[in-house]
């Protein structure tokens, strides 16, 4: 992986935060940890194992997306992808960081309770900790693939309320029937979960 | 006057209730106190029980919904907290309340930008006004939607300022204020300090039982 393009990306939004989104800052920070690096890695590797070839993603609770989307782009090629995020600074930052990438798009919308026809093949959400359980997704959609992460970490005041312990409580979350790949690994002291399937 | 509040499960003992009864008395002698409660024993005998369950084991908090109910009060009714403090009288809370929407304290003590990063809102629903009808669209959701709400949302607060600002009225500034935080961003900002407003709220303070006990002991009344 080129570390060297997120970078660059984040590099770029940072100015944009520092002069439109100051309190974003820690946040915005945060965004390139470790951990997230590591958990996106750690996608890309499975999905691509389990469907080598993807042409559009849409991510739900996207945030920035700015390891996702290189990681993603690396993995299969510059291919479509819509970002989903309820928070309209964030999104606005994301919107600067992405301005001259045509093919990600990314969308102001609450994905717990707008309607929203996802276009992409692959569904992703590596944040399903923070909010309702992914069968209210799943459900409406019996064609695409689901690549769903969670984590066991419930310490998170305010955040990580509807924490997975293990697989198959995120899969039972999820109301995935068709698993493909389900697995969990120690990231940052925490056991992060992911189950990728229909 | 009408007050409510609600107690479900052990975290606040009735004193709390009775507590606020006592302070309530001493401004408004004809003022109707309900209490919205899993379990009515040892609450004063003129306090107006109204029965509920516990339908939130986890977090109690989420209880409050059931506030939201057309029709369950028939005047606009100021909710409190059970744990805060009344300094001086509430007219001012119903005076400037708006008849068709909920109103609600803004957390005015921090810059919108770090309420948003501490608690995801500027919402705080310590204190509410609530009528027979200005909580509908909140009370539609919840029977639509509470197994979502619950699970991507820590408390109301969150869920109202991400779902229901346009149905909602801040009350003015200065009718109440945080213990912890203070009153008004930037200006009046100093911590753990008591202050002559209507309504203190402990909200994050960590010695919120020590002040309070302190303040039921002395009866004292600020202003």
């Amino acid at each position: 992986m080129d570390y060297g393009k997120v970078q660059k990306l984040w590099a770029k939004g940072l100015g944009y935060v520092a002069d439109n989104h100051i309190y974003k800052y820690k946040d915005y920070s945060e965004a390139v940890f470790d951990t997230q690096i590591e958990s996106k890695e750690w996608l890309c590797h499975q999905l691509k194992k389990v469907k080598p070839d993807v042409k559009h993603i849409s991510i739900l609770a996207s945030w920035y997306g700015l390891v996702a989307v290189p990681f993603l782009y690396e993995t299969f090629g510059e291919i479509d992808i819509d970002l989903y995020d309820v928070d309209e600074y964030t999104t606005d930052i994301a919107k600067h960081i992405w301005n001259d990438y045509p093919k990600v798009n990314v969308h102001t919308k609450d994905v717990v309770f707008d309607d929203i026809d996802y276009k992409g093949e692959v569904i992703i959400n590596t944040s399903c900790e923070h909010m309702m359980d992914m069968k209210y997704i799943t459900k409406n959609y019996n064609d695409k693939l689901f690549v769903f992460q969670s984590n066991d970490n419930s310490n998170v005041k305010w955040l990580h309320i509807n924490c997975a312990m293990n697989q198959g409580e995120l899969i039972e979350q999820a109301g995935l029937t068709d698993i493909k790949y389900a697995g969990s690994k120690i990231i940052y002291e925490h056991k992060r979960i992911m189950v990728i399937g229909k | 006057m009408q007050v409510v509040s609600v107690k479900v499960g052990k975290l606040y003992g009735v004193e709390y209730v009775n507590q606020l009864y006592k302070q309530l008395l001493t401004f408004h002698k004809d003022c109707v106190y309900y209490c919205m409660t899993d379990d009515p024993e040892g609450l004063h005998k003129d306090i107006q029980i109204i029965k509920i369950t516990d339908s939130f084991k986890e977090r109690k908090w989420w209880n409050k919904i059931k506030l939201f109910e057309p029709g369950l009060f028939n005047e606009p009714t100021i909710y409190l907290d059970l744990d805060c403090y009344i300094h001086t009288p509430l007219d001012k809370f119903l005076e400037t309340s708006h008849p068709d929407k909920l109103n609600i304290l803004k957390t005015a003590w921090f810059s919108d930008g770090i309420a948003k990063k501490i608690h995801m809102c500027n919402v705080n629903s310590s204190i509410m006004v609530i009528n027979d009808h200005n909580c509908e669209p909140m009370w539609k959701e919840c029977h639509d939607h509470i197994d979502r709400m619950y699970k991507s949302f820590y408390g109301l607060d969150p869920w109202l300022y991400r779902r229901h600002m346009s149905s909602m009225q801040f009350f003015q500034p200065g009718l109440a204020y945080s213990f912890k935080h203070g009153c008004m961003y930037p200006l009046d900002i100093e911590q753990n300090k008591l202050r002559q407003l209507p309504v203190c709220i402990f909200d994050d303070a960590q010695n919120r039982k020590e002040v309070l006990d302190g303040l039921w002991q002395s009866s004292k009344v600020m202003g």
